[in-house]
């Protein structure tokens, strides 16, 4: 099996073989990222096309140095990023104190829940929410990387997050009301 | 167990940080297509401008050697012109007492037997003959006419007195004859004329190959008695007649020109009527855009010209701070729509095309029965209304200063007609995208226009040229109570082909 980097240079080349092998190794994981951005199938479509379409684009400023799919990954959130912000016309003012945290004591019930149920929990929530949940819970942003990136203060970056969690909960609580009452 | 917030995060972190989906299969497809398209794009570019850089290579040879006049120096081209008026100054008899070529008055400098060749010296008699038979054309008022059939050197040489080189080189000089016919003007006929410069051409027993009078059509007496000039290469034998118009530095008139414009363009509105309490100025702004087209002008006079042709126009405005009220959402049906005020016309435009970050059942609510409480939104971005318009004008163009670097005034009218209009969206990163349109808009309409125009010429055909004009239309563009015209600064700018 060609190395990752034998790929890329023989992407570069403009090999179609090799654009089409790198594809087929990368674009499920990539693609799983953009799910979690977009509000349904069909935005996630466009924005892993537009993003893969980067990648190409970009290829050549890939230097080897570190992993060529958190590379890639990176190139991906960017473009999801760039489309939400495109998208979004609201400038939602925030108030930047963010609630207390309850303790819920139903691990075991999310445990049953699966991958694509969380997807959609996701999806459910507002762009901002969303995103910011996204960066911070899943990829592991700090709150000062979201606020630059968003260009939000970190205090809204705090907020959001704190909503999206709310949000995530009571969904929970929606899909399993019986099972949550029972523990509770 | 507790699960706090540590917990949540880390549990959709472990499950979905993996998350693998199989994209639909037509992505790849697209995303081939995309990248084979941008290299034919990128061979084509690079086609492109090999194409662009052969044209300007050639156009600027032809440009070049069409016009040698105007890449050499000013003082240069003067120099050239001095030279060349002296050399022919200095074989064409000028009337007696021209004060400016003193030393060829008369024949007295050709009749030097030191500037004629060995050959030529005896062809020459018969002109000394007729010069005097004439009574010396030099004395006399009327128009006299020199035909001159010599090398220009040995005028330069001549000038200079240096008789001595010029001997020296007899061999070269065998070759070279003069000859200057002088003709009483006014007296005999034409024909006679005629005649008298042919015999006279034939008695100097010059080589056919070198007297090309004698194998040339013979010259017109009426372009001998107005004075055109014949010059002839006395080695080659080609003769070539030189009009006085062709030697005026005047410009050339010409009829018919056609320009190539375009220009960058600023345009915004007037207001006038009722604003239904709106302060549009707070909101609405100029739209910078453009502006381009041909156009071909009519000559009637040296100064007067009609011009009319074909431009594309973008005008419009853009919309900024625009602050939503609850009471600017309606329903219509289940969709719910944002009206946005502005002084063009009646924008509507689909909610969720605005608003994407408020989940849409709260506007439902505020829509149908303000269950929150009234709220305003400041839009964080832009909304651009752009009226793309083909246009027609109708223009006189007085020309108000007529050397190389015309100054041109211009005034006429357009017909404008609306091809196409859109309400588009911009955000910070300057992307657009259509979100509606603007209703009650004329789909035709008048506007007065005032330019003035500067043209410099770059060759005899070709001007570039630079026209600040003012555009206002003259009927409203909108059909409302509030009546709003817009208008347009823009500096054209392109080149202009006379024929």
């Amino acid at each position: 099996m060609p190395k990752p980097t034998d790929i890329v240079k023989a992407c570069l080349r403009g090999d179609t073989r090799a654009q089409s092998r790198l594809y087929q190794m990368y674009a499920d994981r990539l693609y799983g990222i953009t799910l979690r951005y977009a509000r349904n199938e069909d935005e996630a479509k466009d924005i892993f096309q537009e993003g893969f379409i980067k990648i190409f684009e970009k290829l050549k400023q890939y230097q080897n140095k570190g992993s060529l799919e958190g590379w890639m990954r990176k190139i991906i959130v960017n473009t999801a990023l760039e489309r939400i912000r495109r998208e979004n016309k609201f400038m939602l003012v925030e108030d930047e104190a963010y609630m207390e945290y309850e303790q819920y004591k139903y691990e075991h019930i999310l445990e049953e829940l699966g991958q694509k149920d969380l997807l959609e929990m996701i999806r459910q929530l507002s762009p901002q929410y969303r995103v910011v949940f996204n960066l911070y819970a899943i990829e592991g942003y700090s709150h000062k990387e979201i606020s630059e990136k968003l260009n939000i203060s970190e205090g809204t970056s705090k907020s959001n997050l704190s909503r999206a969690r709310q949000f995530l909960k009571a969904k929970i609580e929606q899909y399993y009301p019986v099972k949550i009452s029972q523990v509770i | 167990m507790t699960f706090d917030r540590v917990h949540i995060d880390g549990f959709f972190r472990r499950k979905l940080y993996r998350y693998k989906a199989e994209p639909p299969e037509d992505v790849w497809y697209d995303i081939y297509r995309y990248l084979e398209s941008r290299k034919k794009q990128r061979r084509r570019t690079y086609m492109r401008l090999a194409a662009v850089l052969a044209a300007l290579v050639v156009a600027g040879s032809l440009l070049f050697t069409a016009l040698p006049g105007l890449f050499s120096r000013p003082g240069n081209e003067q120099m050239a012109h001095n030279d060349r008026s002296q050399s022919m100054e200095n074989f064409v008899r000028s009337p007696a007492g021209n004060p400016s070529n003193p030393g060829i008055t008369g024949n007295s400098a050709v009749s030097d037997p030191h500037l004629l060749p060995p050959g030529g010296s005896g062809s020459m008699a018969p002109l000394s003959n007729q010069d005097e038979a004439s009574g010396g054309s030099s004395d006399q008022d009327g128009p006299s006419m020199g035909l001159a059939l010599a090398d220009p050197s040995i005028s330069d040489q001549e000038n200079d007195g240096s008789n001595q080189d010029i001997e020296t080189n007899t061999g070269h000089l065998t070759r070279k004859k003069s000859l200057i016919v002088t003709l009483p003007a006014g007296e005999a006929d034409h024909q006679a004329l005629a005649q008298t410069i042919q015999g006279e051409l034939h008695s100097t027993g010059l080589p056919s190959d070198n007297a090309s009078l004698s194998n040339n059509p013979p010259l017109s007496p009426q372009t001998v008695l107005n004075g055109g000039n014949l010059s002839s290469d006395p080695l080659t034998g080609e003769s070539s007649l030189t009009s006085p118009a062709e030697t005026s530095p005047e410009k050339k008139y010409s009829a018919l020109t056609i320009k190539a414009a375009l220009s960058p363009l600023m345009s915004f509105r007037d207001v006038e009527g009722g604003t239904g309490g709106f302060d549009y100025n707070t909101s609405e702004s100029r739209l910078f855009s453009y502006s381009g087209g041909i156009n071909f002008g009519l000559s009637f006079s040296r100064r007067l010209t009609v011009r009319s042709g074909l431009y594309y126009s973008q005008l419009g405005q853009t919309l900024s701070k625009i602050v939503l009220g609850s009471d600017d959402f309606h329903r219509s049906g289940d969709d719910i729509f944002v009206k946005l005020n502005n002084s063009l016309g009646e924008v509507r435009v689909p909610s969720s095309r605005l608003i994407d970050a408020k989940p849409p059942e709260s506007i439902a609510n505020i829509v149908d029965g303000s269950k929150l409480r009234k709220f305003s939104y400041t839009l964080g971005a832009s909304v651009v209304q752009r009226f793309e318009y083909l246009r027609i004008p109708l223009m006189l163009e007085y020309t108000v200063v007529d050397k190389r670097m015309d100054v041109n005034v211009l005034g006429g009218l357009h017909s404008n007609f609306l091809v196409n209009e859109g309400v588009y969206l911009k955000n910070d990163q300057g992307a657009t995208h259509h979100i509606g349109n603007t209703s009650n808009i004329s789909r035709f309409n008048y506007s007065g226009t005032f330019a003035l125009g500067l043209e410099y010429a770059l060759g005899n055909q070709m001007n570039m040229y630079l026209e600040p004009t003012v555009d206002y239309f003259l009927n409203p563009i909108n059909q409302d109570e509030t009546k709003t015209y817009p208008y347009s600064f823009a500096v054209y700018t392109g080149l202009s082909i006379s024929f």
